[in-house]
């Protein structure tokens, strides 16, 4: 499959703010991926890379194997873009902004933008100034894709929304923009809506990547399995291959990235034996990874 | 209405945020200089000169209203500076500047050509014109100078800063 997106080591600084550092990405054709992270890790930072609204401080950004921020006419025309703060001037009617938007893009397909306020029930007589959250979110979302992008971003796009303009968003525009062979990248911090719609995981945290993968691959990577010991352990020594434990006394909690059997054969010396043990779910993988390096800072 | 390209767009939308201030100042400087030359039977060159001052004293305040209140990002810039349409940023920068400079000279050239052409009255035009669109040029290349903290950085931020200061200098 093409990368449509290459980004190799890159880094960038605000001030003596590390935002990203030395982070590699691709994105290929067809495929949702998901970028996670928590507020602040560099998300939207890689994304204005993407649109070229920000020159790495090092390292390289190739969109459809073009700079971003050298040929950024080259590259917006072909991609989509939602930001989390849906900006949308405030004083056009839906109408006009579909007209204004039209405008920037020769492959504008205005039946198209017309089928989507429909679907959304969006009249294009009114102001974008009195639109609720969600109305703004489905109106920025039709003007970010009437254009039929190759590749379309999403910046935290149900941020601040209800759920049914969520599934709305999703459901309808992230799975038919993917199922057209086009390529969309999302990110969020809301693990669940991640895990059901992307096909591959970008996790960053403090600006680095800490973990990118398919997201069955990293589901089938990654178990959570009950311990039980003969005795109660104050703390849970630590255990090749887990990332974290939770628990006390006999009964304690594992997420690991070894094997069941490896995971028995390291608990067998302190006395342990294993119970149920399942895949771990994108949330409980983020958590083990995210909340211990978080930790970890916090500690230094 | 079609709009045809990105430049015809980014006039739009700068003629549509700021045609009510245009209309306004333009018609307080025409209203203003046509009651008083109209009034006028002796000293008509004094009057003229009062009309002048009248006529350059609305555009001023044209020039500082357009320039400081239809902004977005910034003041006197409509778009936001995450825009992520496909128009060159240099173009993206330029356009808003340049309309606004003319919208500012035009709200005195309009109202002076026109009471000069009614009442034969001989209001320099192309030099005062001249001089508020350099006058809004560098107002707007003061406000544009000042970092943007929202946008820290941006590229788009970064090179409206460097079209400040350009047209400062």
């Amino acid at each position: 499959m093409t990368n449509i997106v290459e980004v190799q080591g890159l880094s960038r600084q605000f001030g003596a703010t590390i935002a990203l550092d030395a982070v590699d990405f691709r994105a290929t054709e067809g495929r949702v991926h998901g970028l996670v992270g928590v507020n602040g890790a560099g998300k939207t930072t890689l994304i204005k890379h993407l649109l070229g609204l920000l020159r790495p401080t090092r390292g390289s950004v190739r969109v459809f194997g073009l700079d971003p921020v050298r040929d950024p006419v080259g590259v917006l025309r072909r991609v989509g873009y939602l930001s989390e703060y849906r900006e949308l001037p405030e004083w056009m009617r839906i109408d006009e902004l579909l007209r204004y938007t039209q405008a920037y893009y020769p492959t504008w397909d205005m039946a198209y933008a017309r089928e989507l306020l429909d679907t959304f029930g969006l009249d294009g007589k009114r102001k974008v100034a009195g639109l609720s959250q969600g109305m703004r979110a489905q109106t920025g979302l039709v003007v970010a894709v009437a254009h039929r992008p190759e590749v379309l971003l999403l910046d935290e796009p149900s941020s601040g929304l209800d759920a049914v303009v969520r599934q709305d968003i999703l459901d309808a525009i992230v799975r038919t923009v993917a199922d057209d062979g086009r390529t969309v990248i999302f990110s969020s911090h809301l693990l669940d809506e991640v895990e059901r719609m992307s096909d591959h995981v970008t996790m960053i945290h403090d600006g680095k990547v800490v973990l990118n993968g398919s997201v069955e691959d990293i589901r089938g990577t990654h178990s959570v399995t009950g311990l039980t010991f003969a005795q109660r352990l104050e703390r849970l020594p630590k255990i090749d291959g887990t990332l974290t434990a939770t628990g006390s006394g006999r009964t304690w909690s594992v997420v690991h990235k070894t094997s069941v059997e490896e995971l028995r054969s390291a608990v067998a010396p302190l006395g342990g034996e294993l119970a149920e043990s399942r895949s771990a779910t994108l949330e409980e993988i983020f958590v083990a990874r995210v909340g211990r390096a978080t930790q970890r800072s916090e500690a230094a | 209405m079609s709009l045809w390209s990105p430049v015809t767009a980014m006039l739009w939308e700068s003629w549509r945020i700021t045609w009510r201030q245009l209309a306004f100042f333009g018609a307080l400087a025409s209203f203003g200089g046509w009651a008083l030359l109209a009034g006028a039977s002796d000293g008509f060159d004094r009057v003229a000169f009062i009309a002048l001052w009248v006529l350059l004293s609305v555009a001023i305040m044209a020039l500082a209203s357009i320039c400081l209140v239809t902004g977005r990002a910034k003041p006197g810039f409509p778009d936001g500076l995450a825009f992520g349409r496909p128009v060159r940023t240099s173009l993206f920068v330029a356009i808003p500047m340049l309309y606004r400079a003319a919208a500012c000279a035009a709200v005195y050239v309009i109202p002076a050509a026109a009471l000069r052409a009614a009442y034969g009255v001989a209001f320099p035009v192309a030099p005062i014109a001249v001089l508020l669109a350099v006058g809004a040029t560098a107002f707007l290349g003061l406000v544009h100078a000042q970092p943007e903290a929202t946008y820290a950085d941006d590229d788009r931020d970064v090179t409206l800063r460097r079209a400040g200061r350009i047209a400062l200098a």
